[in-house]
C-alpha cells in the first residue's frame, strides 16, 4: 500500500532534510567561511521548519522562527565571523581526520542518530517521527564534531549544531516555549557564542593557540 | 521580593562600570553583598517556621511562593538561600582585602576590578534564581547564566593556563546543560501528555506525576539526560574534566563561592528533578537511586587516587569538592533515608571548603603559586592562616565536632547495613583522602623553605578579614555538627530532607 503524504508533511519532511544536509554537509568542510556559512544555512532550514509546524498548529512557534532568524541567522555567525578576523585567525581548520573520511564519522553518527531517535520516538507517542530523528540526528552531528575536530572554531559551531537539534526536538515535542523563556534561552545562547569567541579571540591573540590539542597544560 | 534581589545584584554589577575609584567599587561591592545577602535571609526566613512538618511550601500572604507561582520556597530552599547569602558575603568582604592587594602588586588593572565586580554579583543572582525558581525553564536559564557569567573569571588572570581552563569551562558546561535542556523539554512532554497543562512548572509537574499514569519510559529518557546535563555542572565523575581547572584558575574568593555554593545549588537542581522521575516511577527512588550510586562511588574513588599525586593545593581542593559531591550523591543512592546525610553533608561542606579555599587565597597571595613545591615553611610565615586552614581541612576530613563528621558517620551506617562493598570501598577512598590531603599540607606547611621559594616580606602575619570569616566559618561548621546530634537537629534536618522526598520518609 502506498502511503500519501500531506502537503504540509511534506514540506515538514523537506526542510528537515535540507537542515540536515546542511549540518552533514558543514561537518566535513575546513574552510571557517564554509562552515559558519553551513551554520546559517542551517539555522535558516530551521526557521523554515518553524515557520511550516506553526502555519499547521502553534501561531507562537513564528515567533520562535524569527528569534531563529535574528540570533541564529545573523548574530551569532556575524559574532564568530567577525571574532576570527579581528584575530586573524586562520581560515584552514584542523581535524583528527581528513575531508572524506569525516563524512564517513558523519555518516556513522547519523546511523546512530537514527537509531537513537527511532528507539525514543515511541515513548513520543504524538511526535512526529522524522523530527525527532532529525533532532536527534543534528545533536550527535553537533557532538561528532565537537570530537573530531581539533580547532576552537569547528567545536563552537559542532556545538551550536547540536543545540539546533534541541531546538527542534523542542519544537516537535512542546510546540512554543513560553516567550520569556524563549527570549532567555536565545540570550544565553548568543552570550554564550559571545564568550567562545572572545575565548578563541584570546587564545589566538595572546598564544597563537588554535588548536585544541594544544591546550594541554592543564593536567594532572 | 526574588525580582528585587535580582535587581539589586543587576545594579551592583552596573554600578562597577561608574567612574568611581577602584577603592569605591570594592566597597559598594561589599555594600551590594551585605545589602543582597540580608534580603535573600528575609526572604527564606518564613520557610523557617516550616523547617519541621509535612508541610514545606511556603504560602506566605502575598502568594509569590504559592502554587503556580514562578517562585518556589521550601525548607530546602531556604537553606540554600541562606548558605549562598552567608558565603557570597563572606567572598565580597575577602574580594575587597584580595583585589587591593592584587591592585597594589600591578597583577589586576581597574578594568579587572571593574570586569570582576560586574561578574560577580550576576554570578550570584543566578544562583539564588536557580534556588528559587519553580519554572524549568527559568532554573536552566539561570543554571547556564551561572556558567557564562563566570567564564570570564576564570580567564580572569589572563595566563594561557587560566584560558584554557575557561574553554574548557564553557563549552563542557554548556554542552552539559544543553543535554539537561533535552531531559527537561522531554520531562515537560512527558507531564503534558495526559492533557495536562504542565505549564513548565515543577510544583505542576509533581501534582501531574504524583496522579499516576504518565509515561515512565519518557520520564526514564528525561532523567538520564538530566543527570548527565546537570551531574557535568555538579562534577560528577566522568563529565567532571573541567571542574579541577576552573576551580584552581579563578581568584580565591570566586573559588570558594563556586566550590562552596555552585555545585550545592546544581546538585539540588538534579535533586528537585530526581523526586519527580520517583514519583512517576513510584519505586522508592530505586531506578534514580542506581545513578547516584554509581556516580558518587566513581566520584569519591577517582578524585581520591588522583589527590595522591596532585602538586597543586587549589586543584587539591577542586578534586575534594568532587570527592564531597560524590559523597552526597552516594547518600542518596542509598535510599530515602540516605536523603537526610546528604541535607546535613551539604551546609557542612559548603561552610568549611569555601573557607580553605579563602584560606588558599591567603597563601597565594603570599607565595605567588599554586603549586604546591615551592609553597613551604607556611606554619612559620603564615601562622594565623595555617592554624585555620589546618583546623578547617580537619573537620573537612570528618574530625569530630565537625557537621561533616556527623553527616558521614550516618552515610556510612546506613551504607553498611545496605550496601556493604560499596560502602566499604568508599570508606577506603576515604582513608586515602585523608593520608592524601594532610600528607600534601603537612609538607607545605612544615617543610624548610627551599631557595625557590618567593618571600614577599620577613613581616609577621598580621590577623586580618580573612581569619575572621575562616573563623567564623569553622565556629559555625562545629556548632552545626553539634546541632545535628541533638534531637531538635536531626528533626530539623529530617524536615528539610522531606522537602525532597517523594513522601516515602
Amino acid at each position: 500500500m502506498m502511503t500519501t503524504f500531506t502537503s504540509s508533511e511534506v514540506t515538514t519532511i523537506s526542510l528537515a532534510v535540507s537542515f540536515l544536509l546542511c549540518a552533514f554537509l558543514g561537518s566535513g568542510k575546513f574552510r571557517l567561511g564554509q562552515i559558519v556559512r553551513y551554520y546559517a544555512l542551517q539555522s535558516l532550514f530551521l526557521a523554515g521548519l518553524l515557520i511550516s509546524l506553526a502555519a499547521y498548529g502553534d501561531k507562537h512557534l513564528y515567533l520562535s522562527a524569527l528569534g531563529v532568524i535574528i540570533f541564529k541567522v545573523i548574530l551569532i555567525p556575524a559574532i564568530i565571523s567577525t571574532n576570527a578576523k579581528r584575530s586573524s585567525a586562520s581560515g584552514r581548520l584542523t581535524s583528527f581526520v581528513r575531508p572524506a573520511p569525516s563524512y564517513f564519522v558523519s555518516g556513522g553518527t547519523l546511523l546512530l542518530a537514527v537509531l537513537a531517535g527511532m528507539s525514543i520516538a515511541p515513548a513520543l507517542q504524538e511526535t512526529d517521527l522524522i523530527l525527532t530523528v532529525t533532532a536527534f540526528a543534528a545533536m550527535f552531528l553537533g557532538g561528532a564534531m565537537m570530537a573530531v575536530r581539533r580547532d576552537l572554531y569547528s567545536q563552537i559551531i559542532g556545538f551550536f549544531t547540536l543545540e539546533n537539534g534541541i531546538a527542534i526536538l523542542a519544537a516537535a515535542t512542546l510546540g512554543a516555549i513560553p516567550l520569556l523563556a524563549e527570549i532567555g534561552i536565545f540570550l544565553t545562547i548568543t552570550i554564550g557564542a559571545l564568550l567562545m569567541s572572545v575565548l578563541s579571540r584570546r587564545l589566538k591573540e595572546l598564544y597563537a593557540v588554535e588548536d585544541t590539542g594544544e591546550l594541554r597544560e592543564l593536567v594532572d | 521580593m526574588p525580582f528585587i534581589l535580582v535587581l539589586i545584584l543587576a545594579s551592583g554589577a552596573v554600578t562597577a562600570y561608574l567612574p568611581l575609584s577602584e577603592r569605591r567599587i570594592r566597597d559598594l561591592g561589599v555594600v551590594v553583598a551585605a545589602v543582597s545577602s540580608v534580603l535573600a535571609v528575609y526572604i527564606a526566613l518564613p520557610a523557617f517556621g516550616v523547617f519541621v512538618g509535612e508541610q514545606s511550601l511556603v504560602t506566605g500572604p502575598t502568594g509569590v511562593f504559592g502554587p503556580g507561582s514562578l517562585w518556589y520556597l521550601d525548607s530546602l530552599a531556604a537553606m540554600m538561600l541562606s548558605l549562598i547569602a552567608l558565603i557570597s558575603l563572606s567572598s565580597a568582604v575577602i574580594s575587597h582585602r584580595y583585589l587591593a592587594h592584587e591592585f597594589r602588586e600591578k597583577i589586576v588593572s581597574l578594568t579587572d576590578i571593574r570586569h570582576y565586580y560586574s561578574m560577580v554579583p550576576l554570578f550570584v543572582a543566578s544562583m539564588y534564581v536557580a534556588t528559587l525558581s519553580n519554572n524549568v525553564g527559568l532554573l536552566w536559564i539561570a543554571l547556564e547564566a551561572t556558567t557564562l557569567s563566570t567564564t570570564l573569571l576564570v580567564a580572569f588572570y589572563r595566563k594561557r593556563s587560566a584560558i584554557e581552563a575557561a574553554w574548557k569551562y564553557v563549552l563542557l558546561c554548556s554542552l552539559g546543560i544543553s543535554l539537561g535542556l533535552v531531559g527537561v523539554l522531554l520531562i515537560t512532554y512527558a507531564a503534558g501528555q495526559n492533557g495536562a497543562n504542565s505549564s513548565l512548572l515543577l510544583s505542576t509537574f509533581r501534582d501531574i506525576v504524583a496522579a499516576g499514569g504518565v509515561n515512565t519510559d519518557l520520564i526514564k529518557w528525561a532523567f538520564v539526560f538530566l543527570f548527565i546535563g546537570i551531574g557535568t555542572k555538579v562534577g560528577f565523575v566522568p563529565m567532571h574534566a573541567w571542574l579541577p581547572d576552573a576551580h584552581s584558575k579563578t581568584p580565591s574568593p570566586v573559588s570558594a563561592l563556586l566550590s562552596g555554593t555552585l555545585l550545592n545549588v546544581a546538585f539540588v537542581s538534579l535533586l528537585r528533578f530526581r523526586q519527580v522521575t520517583d514519583m512517576a516511577l513510584m519505586d522508592d527512588g530505586a531506578w534514580t537511586g542506581k545513578f547516584f550510586l554509581v556516580f558518587g562511588c566513581l566520584s569519591i574513588v577517582v578524585p581520591a587516587l588522583i589527590m595522591v599525586i596532585q602538586k597543586n593545593y587549589k586543584r587539591l581542593l577542586a578534586y575534594s569538592s568532587i570527592e564531597h559531591m560524590g559523597l552526597m550523591a552516594f547518600a542518596i543512592g542509598l535510599g530515602p533515608a540516605g536523603i537526610i546525610p546528604a541535607v546535613m553533608h551539604l551546609p557542612g561542606h559548603a561552610l568549611l571548603k569555601s573557607s580553605l579555599f579563602v584560606g588558599a587565597g591567603e597563601i597565594f597571595l603570599t607565595y605567588k603559586t599554586t603549586d604546591s613545591a615551592p609553597v613551604t615553611d607556611v606554619w612559620k610565615r603564615l601562622p594565623k592562616t595555617a592554624v585555620l586552614f589546618l583546623l578547617t581541612l580537619l573537620m573537612l576530613l570528618a574530625v569530630p565536632p565537625s557537621a561533616v563528621f556527623v553527616s558521614e558517620m550516618i552515610m556510612v551506617g546506613f551504607g553498611l547495613r545496605d550496601y556493604l562493598l560499596p560502602t566499604l570501598l568508599v570508606v577506603v577512598a576515604l582513608t586515602v583522602v585523608f593520608v592524601a590531603m594532610l600528607r600534601h599540607i603537612y609538607t607545605m606547611f612544615f617543610s624548610a623553605p627551599t631557595v625557590n621559594t618567593v618571600l614577599t616580606n620577613g613581616a609577621v602575619e598580621k590577623w586580618n578579614v580573612t581569619h575572621v570569616v575562616m573563623t567564623i566559618q569553622l565556629i559555625a561548621a562545629a556548632v552545626l555538627g553539634i546541632f545535628y546530634l541533638t534531637p531538635k537537629g536531626l528533626e530539623i534536618m529530617v524536615g528539610i530532607a522531606q522537602s525532597l522526598n517523594s513522601g516515602l520518609l
